[in-house]
Order: structure tokens, then C-alpha cells, then sequence
């Protein structure tokens, strides 16, 4: 399916009535903006995903670690039960459960404990982006079936139990955090420009931060076609080159930064991003973002919500170790350590307005 | 010391010449009124409460409902009475509102005393509380025999509790559930200007006034002008109402007038399936009647604009939400977090958005929970604003192709009336309704623009008395132009202040009507026309003996 277009023309002529003075467009390109309605890690989990099977459930990992620091069964059965012991609650016990002096708190230095060696995703499928163009060693794409897909951050969480789950569903704890959270932080946009939206063909792609929240329709569903602006910072301001084939949208590989909400994402930062958008016959877009992310901020996005996030399945420590060890972009030389590692994310868009997208194909000419 | 008169309030028993009534030499009288006792409504009593204890004072709960009568609630509240429960439910409003007012918080403010002790009953600091607060809650001074009773009420209530808050509180309570509060009772005097013809005495003058120009009860000023005598007088009610329409206040009465008669409480049982028309929140259901009524008061009062212009403008004022149900730009620049702004708007020329038959408001409610209804538009139409009867629908009709919206072969409303139609005793009426409502189809039920149905190009002309028009736009000229739609708002907004349509009253309404045209069909000019004539206090009920000194 084409994209349907709304002509720059009509847009900004309906602009410049709403007394807000928008500047007349500088050609007769097309545009059509979106902002994202969802967003989590893309997950594939078929039964051969985790061969050793999925990772304890809090119970057993907290079991396991609190009788690592002497608690005996029966101590631990009385702390999940009164949620209390010697003055201190289960979550400041559970919290507290680093080994090294002055380094108790597994949130902030998970490398105080042990690493309990997560399982992680040994199956074939996963979807994302081959992004060091080797076929070999990598995931396939269930969708396009590309080979060496690289998308080492489903591999660290993929045999979580929060995580094990495939479309339609979403990561509960995702799920979770983007329903409470995403109508709270400024709305992440993209904008697609061509000469015609309905063909194939280069276009550019505008990713940026909102001023405005996104707002809720009838069903708690991201309401469509609402009004943003773009923040004027250009911090969270990316314009890149795309192009359309056969109404997929994909971006030429290019770096991508937006700030976002810490309990979400604390910022999307992407070295090598990759897109794939389809268009709904509901007119929204549905797809896939992916790239190589720093591994510690997906580390703190989850670990920044302390117990809550333990308490869903996710063993902080455990992550903490799983997403290093699984970190696979060069060696940084001057540290000698892998920074980041290839993500790949689940997008959902509705259509919106943006006020002023036609700055952002300033900027990419400039 | 005034004594007020008793009085018939039966139609007809004494009507007064249909020409020249003699207060105003210009002016005919208006036919049969009667004095009327209405039941306030609830905005009334939001805003009495408002008014009188301020807006911090909270007004939980629920509303005995109006009534309508005669395409309004105004006319409505004059054949209402309160049931069992709505008593309850006043009970438990006027509970919490006492409870507000006399505790820590406000007391201070609002109790214009303070007693010796508060666990000890104060009789001069009750009493003038009580006297203050009962003038206004009444609309009228309280005689002596009800302000005896209610400070002995206060009192017993306060030695039992030992806290001279908790009495003032009983007592407040039983002003606000007493039925002078509760119902506007109109009392008639004989006019001494024109002996064997009667009048409203001064409060129930000032309070239909008050209530027709801002909806809600005199205030001190109009009160004192009551007192006084001054309100009698041409002078004293022109200065009052020239007061009352110069002030900010004005925009609330107009905002309940068309509020009224624009059907808006039938938004609160109005239901849209998410499902087809996700926009439609309840938000959005709230925002729609805020953007015409927003539209309508800048148009008439800030703008001092043509009412027939209401039907054409392109301006308006619409929320981000709205702007995503209309799938128009709106940007707020409002920080997040905070209420979402009004935002000035105008359509572009030849948009198919102009004048408030194409707002939201009108065409979601007057269309199905799932599809638009070209003939519940057509006839919310003709009933709104050319004050026309359309029959109600057989019981036996058949919808089943009306309703069908799936149908391959019918796919827009335009076929499906069409064939709905071919049934004689469905013909009549759809003949004056739909050639309206369809030239509003390109709106779904929620209010949503729209080119096609099922697939099919939808054909939005139609024709008004014989004058044809291409779609909405044209519809709006067309009324626009029809001398019925100022007229029958003349009709509307009198029965409306009175509280009652007119009998024997052609004359007084074609008095308006010409007025009304003078004036450039300008609405402030009319309701001053209305609220400073002397027919607008006559009433034929035949007093008996007693005059209002």
C-alpha cells in the first residue's frame, strides 16, 4: 500500500489561516507526519528461542541470591511473607544485595553481585537489520528474511519472562511502561517528504522530539492527527535520507539521537540506524527501528525503576552481565570495551500534524 | 412593607389587548403570559452557589433532570416538580455545599461575623448570616416569620452540638433544600399604572431578568434596585439592564440560552462507538459544545455580529483534540500539564466547514451511535431553527434499509433514504428533512470530514423551500438568508426568558421580530429589547386586591 499523501500545500495553507503565521513552503513536496503510538523492544519468542529454557521468575532469583548473601529457606519464606526483617523491607533486602562494601545497591552497581548467567536467545529468528553486512552468525528476519540480522539486545532479553512473548502481544513491562508513561513526555515524530508519496523513490525522513505530549483517543489508543511542533533543540533533531519501495519506507544508514522518558528509554541513540515502515490500511505505520544503542542505557532504563522492574522477572545483575557480554560493536580503543550493542525496536505511528517540518529539509540541504 | 399578591397563574383568564399596551407606547402587549414557577436549573444552581459562596466551594452530585417542553429546558422547568429522589439528591448537594461554607476553611470569608465562642450560639452573628445569605439564596428578603424559623433552626441546632458552625450549617442546608431556593416562583401585583391589569412585582422582575440575562439568581445591585423601587421604574430597569448586558456575565445567560436551545444536554446520553469513531472521547464530546458556544458568544457579543451570520462564519475556535477531529492544524503553545487552550481558528474560503451547522456539535448529536442521520439532522434542523414541527416516524416503519449501512447496492445515506423513501407514510416527512441533512453528509456521526461512503462519492446538494444549494456551505446560506431563522429565534429566546411560549401574543413577537431586524439581528440588542419592555413583566393573571407599596 502507497502512502497517502497530504500535499505540503494543503497542509500549510490550512496553517497559515490558524493565524499562527507559518512560512509558505519552499517547493510543492509532499509530507506526511506521524507520531510514534508505540514502542518497545522487538520480540520474536517461537518455541526454539530459549533451547535451556526461560529464566527464573523474581521468587527463584531472589531465593537464589539471598541465600548467596547466608539467608536460609526458611528466613527467605518469612521475608516473602511479612515482607519485612530486621528492620529493613524485602525491597531495601533485595536492593542491597551487593557484595562489595559501600556498593550494596544491585541497581547502581550491579556489578557488585554475582552473575547468575542468564539464559539468552539461541533461536534463529529475530527481528532487525543485518548491520555489519555478514550473513553468518546472525539472526533471520521473520518478516523479510534477511540473514545475519544482528540484534544482540533481543538476545540478552529475550528469555526473560516479560520478554518471551511475540506479536500481537508486547512486553509486559514495556507495554506496561509506555501505556503510564508515553502521554507524559514529549512525543517523538517523523515526517517522510517526496516529490510523490504514492510512487517509489528517494524522499527524506525527519525523526524528531515533540514539544507536545502525544493525547489519547476514545479506546486510550495515541490519538491520530493531532498538532505538534518540532523542538527547536537540535539535540533531538534527525533528518535523513530514505526511500520508498513497494510502500516500504527505509532510511539510508545514518546516526539517530532523541530524548525520551527514563523509565521508557532514557534516549534513543543509534549508531547505524536502520528503518522499516509499512503503511496500515488504517493509514498508520507499523514496523521496525534498529542500530547499535548504548548497552548501559537499556541497562538503566529497566534498572532505574528498582524493585518494580525486579519484581517483573528482570534479574538487574543478571542484564547488567547478559547485555555487556553481548555487546558487539567495535572495540572502543581508547577504553578497550564495547559500548553498544545492535537493537532492534518495535515502532507503531499514527498520522499527525507537524507545524513546521519543512525546517528540517532546510537544515539536510544546508 | 411590601404584601404580596395572590394570584391565578391560569392562561387566558384575563388577555391583555394584543395592541399598544400602554407602558410603552411603542409596544404591544405580549398576549396571554402567565406568572410561571420554574424549577432552577442545575447551571442556575452552580452558578447561584458560585455567586453567592464563591467558585472554590465544591458542587457535588447529582441533577433532578429538566424537562423539555417546546424545544427548550426553560419552558421545561415550569412543568417540573422534584420526585423522592431528586429531593435526596438536593438534600445531599445542599449537605455538602452547607458543610463547605461553614467549615475552617471558608468560614472566615464567607460568615460575615465571628461569634463569642464557636462551641456557643451567637444569635445576632447567626441572624445576620442568615438574613444575608437567605436574600440572595431567596432572591427577596426573608419575611419574619422565615427568618425566625430558620435562625431557630440554627440555634436549637447549635445548643444540641455545642458549635455555633454546625447550626448555621443545619440552617443553611434547609434554605438551600426549601422550595424558595429551589423553584422561582413568580408573584403578580396589580399594576398601579393600569388598573385591572397585573405585573410581576419587583423580585420576581428582578429575578426573571437576572435569570434571562445572566442564569443565575439578582444580584445585590438588582436586588437593592428591587427594594428600592427603582426596578418599577422606565429609568431604573433601563440603568439596571444596561448594567447587566455592558457586563462580562452577559456571555453566561447567552451561553445558556443556546445551550438550551441547541438540545446540548442530550450530550450527556449521547454515546459514539469508539471503535468507528475513535476520536470521539469524551473530551471531545465535551470540547464540541465548548467550540459553538465559544463561537456563537465572540460572534454576538465580542464581535457584535449579524445572529443570521452564525449560519456562514468561518471563524471559530477549536483544542488541539478538536483540531484532530477535524484533522485541522492547531497549535497550542500552552506548557504540558496544563488545560488545553481555545485557540482562535478561521477556515480557509470555500472550506466545507462554515457556521455552526458544520460544527461537531451539531451533526454528532444529531446523528447515530455508528452512522450520521441526514434525517435526524434535517429535522433537528427545522425544529432548532425555524421553529418547525416534524412528526416523530410512524411506529411501524420499517429501517432495515436505512439502517444498513453495509448494503452493496445503497452504499451512501442518499441511496439508502432513497429507497427508504419509495413508502408513502415515510415519504412526507423525509421529503422536508432530508434534502437538509444530506447536504450535511460529508460529516460522519462524530463530526469528521468525509468524500466518500463505502466507496461512493457522496452528492451533498439539496434544496430549502425550493431554494437549491451544493452542500454544506450552501445549506448555511441558505438559511442564513431564510427571514424564518431571526424569527424564530425571536419566538425561541422570548419563551425562553418567560419561561413560556405566547398565546394571543403575534403581535408582541412580530414587535421583536421588526425590532430584532432594526437592530441588524444583533441578539444583545434584542434580549435589551425584551428585558426593558414593559410587556416582558405583564401577566394576565387577575389581581385581586393587594398592591405592592
Amino acid at each position: 500500500m502507497a502512502f497517502r499523501a497530504k500535499t505540503t500545500l494543503s497542509v500549510l495553507s490550512t496553517l497559515a489561516v490558524a493565524t499562527m503565521g507559518f512560512a509558505a513552503p519552499a517547493s510543492a513536496l509532499q509530507t506526511k507526519s506521524y507520531v510514534v503510538s508505540f514502542f518497545h523492544i522487538a520480540t520474536h519468542s517461537d518455541t526454539d528461542a530459549c533451547p535451556h529454557g526461560l529464566n527464573p521468575e523474581h521468587v527463584e532469583l531472589w531465593t537464589r541470591s539471598l541465600k548467596g548473601l547466608g539467608y536460609s529457606q526458611k528466613d527467605i519464606d518469612e521475608l516473602l511473607i511479612s515482607q519485612r526483617k530486621n528492620g529493613k523491607t524485602i525491597q531495601e533486602i533485595v536492593r542491597d544485595r551487593g557484595l562489595k562494601p559501600g556498593q550494596e545497591n544491585i541497581f547502581a552497581y550491579p556489578f557488585s553481585a554475582p552473575d547468575p548467567n542468564l539464559h539468552t536467545v539461541e533461536g534463529r529468528y529475530s527481528y532487525g537489520f543485518n548491520l555489519d553486512g555478514k550473513t553468518d552468525g546472525g539472526f533471520e528476519d521473520p518478516d523479510t528474511h534477511e540473514q545475519g540480522v544482528d540484534n544482540n539486545l533481543y538476545k540478552a532479553f529475550g528469555c526473560l519472562r516479560p520478554y518471551h512473548v511475540s506479536l500481537p502481544d508486547r512486553p509486559q513491562y514495556e507495554n506496561n511502561a509506555w501505556l503510564v508513561l508515553a502521554s507524559a513526555m514529549p512525543a517523538w515524530l517523523l515526517s517522510v517528504s517526496g516529490d510523490d508519496l504514492t510512487k517509489d523513490g528517494p524522499v527524506t525522513v525527519t525523526i524528531a522530539r515533540a514539544l507536545e505530549h502525544t493525547m489519547q483517543d476514545a479506546r486510550g489508543q495515541t490519538l491520530a492527527d493531532s498538532t505538534f511542533r518540532i523542538d527547536p533543540n537540535p539535540r533531538s533533531h534527525n533528518v535523513m535520507r530514505g526511500a520508498l519501495k513497494g510502500g516500504t519506507l527505509s532510511i539510508e544508514p545514518t546516526d539517530i539521537f532523541l530524548e525520551a522518558e527514563p523509565h521508557i528509554i532514557s534516549k534513543l541513540h543509534l549508531l547505524q540506524a536502520h528503518l522499516r515502515l509499512t503503511p496500515k490500511p488504517d493509514g498508520n505505520l507499523e514496523g521496525y527501528i534498529g542500530g547499535y544503542t548504548p548497552w548501559f542505557e537499556e541497562y538503566w532504563a529497566h534498572a532505574s525503576n528498582g524493585f518494580d522492574a525486579e519484581e517483573s522477572g528482570i534479574d538487574m545483575p543478571g542484564l547488567y552481565y547478559a547485555l555487556q557480554r553481548l555487546a558487539d560493536d567495535p572495540v572502543d580503543p581508547k577504553t578497550g570495551e564495547r559500548n553498544f550493542i545492535s537493537a532492534t525496536w518495535r515502532i507503531e505511528l499514527v498520522p499527525a500534524i507537524v507545524a513546521d517540518p519543512h525546517n528540517a529539509l532546510a537544515e539536510l540541504r544546508r | 412593607m411590601k404584601r404580596f399578591l395572590h394570584y391565578l397563574t391560569i392562561a387566558g383568564v384575563a388577555a391583555l389587548p394584543s395592541a399598544g399596551y400602554p407602558g410603552n407606547t411603542a409596544e404591544p402587549a405580549p398576549g396571554d403570559a402567565v406568572a410561571v414557577t420554574r424549577r432552577i436549573t442545575e447551571g442556575q444552581y452552580r452558578n447561584i452557589i458560585a455567586d453567592v459562596f464563591g467558585t472554590d466551594i465544591t458542587v457535588g452530585g447529582r441533577f433532578e433532570p429538566d424537562i423539555r417542553d417546546q424545544g427548550l429546558l426553560g419552558i421545561g422547568t415550569s412543568r417540573v416538580s422534584i420526585s423522592e429522589t431528586g429531593f435526596e439528591q438536593y438534600r445531599d448537594l445542599a449537605l455538602t455545599v452547607a458543610a463547605q461554607v461553614t467549615d475552617a476553611q471558608h468560614r472566615g470569608s464567607l460568615i460575615p461575623c465571628t461569634p463569642g465562642s464557636p462551641k456557643a450560639w451567637d444569635d445576632a452573628c447567626a441572624t445576620k448570616f442568615i438574613q444575608g445569605a437567605g436574600r440572595l439564596l431567596y432572591r427577596r428578603p426573608l419575611d419574619q416569620a422565615e427568618l425566625a424559623t430558620l435562625v431557630g433552626i440554627a440555634q436549637k441546632s447549635a445548643t444540641q452540638l455545642n458549635d455555633f458552625y454546625a447550626g448555621v450549617e443545619v440552617s443553611l442546608a434547609s434554605m438551600l433544600v426549601s422550595p424558595q431556593f429551589l423553584f422561582r416562583k413568580e408573584a403578580a401585583v396589580a399594576d398601579p399604572a393600569h388598573p385591572g391589569r397585573a405585573r410581576l412585582d419587583a423580585y420576581s422582575r428582578a429575578a426573571r431578568l437576572s435569570f434571562f440575562l445572566w442564569n443565575t439568581a439578582p444580584d445585590n445591585m438588582l436586588l437593592t434596585a428591587a427594594e428600592n423601587g427603582s426596578l418599577n421604574t422606565t429609568a431604573g430597569l433601563s440603568k439596571q439592564v444596561d448594567r447587566m448586558i455592558g457586563s462580562g456575565r452577559m456571555s453566561g445567560g447567552v451561553r445558556a440560552f443556546f445551550a438550551d436551545m441547541l438540545g446540548f444536554d442530550e450530550f450527556s446520553t449521547l454515546a459514539k462507538d469508539p471503535a468507528i469513531y475513535p476520536k470521539y472521547s469524551f473530551k471531545a464530546a465535551m470540547d464540541v459544545q465548548e467550540q459553538t458556544l465559544r463561537t456563537i458568544t465572540d460572534h454576538l457579543l465580542a464581535q457584535r455580529g449579524d445572529y443570521r451570520d452564525l449560519f456562514t462564519t468561518r471563524k471559530t475556535f477549536l483544542t488541539r483534540s478538536l483540531g484532530a477531529l477535524y484533522g485541522v492544524a492547531v497549535v497550542d503553545d500552552v506548557a504540558n500539564g496544563l488545560p488545553a487552550r481555545w485557540v482562535p481558528y478561521e477556515y480557509a474560503e470555500g472550506d466545507p466547514r462554515a457556521g455552526i451547522l458544520t460544527h461537531a456539535s451539531f451533526v454528532s448529536l444529531h446523528s447515530h451511535p455508528g452512522r450520521s442521520s441526514p434525517t435526524l439532522r434535517g429535522k433537528a434542523f427545522r425544529e432548532t431553527f425555524l421553529c418547525q414541527r416534524v412528526p416523530d416516524p410512524p411506529v411501524n416503519v420499517d429501517f432495515t434499509v436505512v439502517q444498513n449501512t453495509d448494503n452493496p447496492i445503497f452504499k451512501t445515506a442518499r441511496e439508502r433514504l432513497t429507497a427508504h423513501r419509495t413508502s408513502p407514510t415515510c415519504a412526507g416527512c423525509h421529503k422536508i428533512t432530508d434534502p437538509i441533512g444530506l447536504a450535511l453528509e460529508n460529516f460522519d456521526s462524530a463530526g469528521g470530514y468525509r468524500t466518500l461512503e463505502n466507496g461512493a462519492p457522496i452528492d451533498t446538494s439539496g434544496e430549502l423551500n425550493g431554494k437549491p444549494f451544493a452542500d454544506s456551505v450552501g445549506l448555511g446560506r441558505a438559511i442564513r438568508d431564510n427571514p424564518e431563522a431571526p424569527n424564530c429565534l425571536v419566538t425561541r429566546i422570548y419563551s425562553y426568558a418567560a419561561g413560556q411560549t405566547t398565546k394571543n401574543g403575534k403581535d408582541w413577537i412580530a414587535y421583536l421580530q421588526a425590532g430584532f431586524a432594526a437592530d441588524g439581528y444583533r441578539v444583545p440588542a434584542l434580549m435589551r429589547r425584551i428585558a426593558v419592555s414593559d410587556a416582558f413583566y405583564s401577566v394576565a393573571d387577575t389581581p385581586v386586591e393587594e398592591t405592592e407599596q
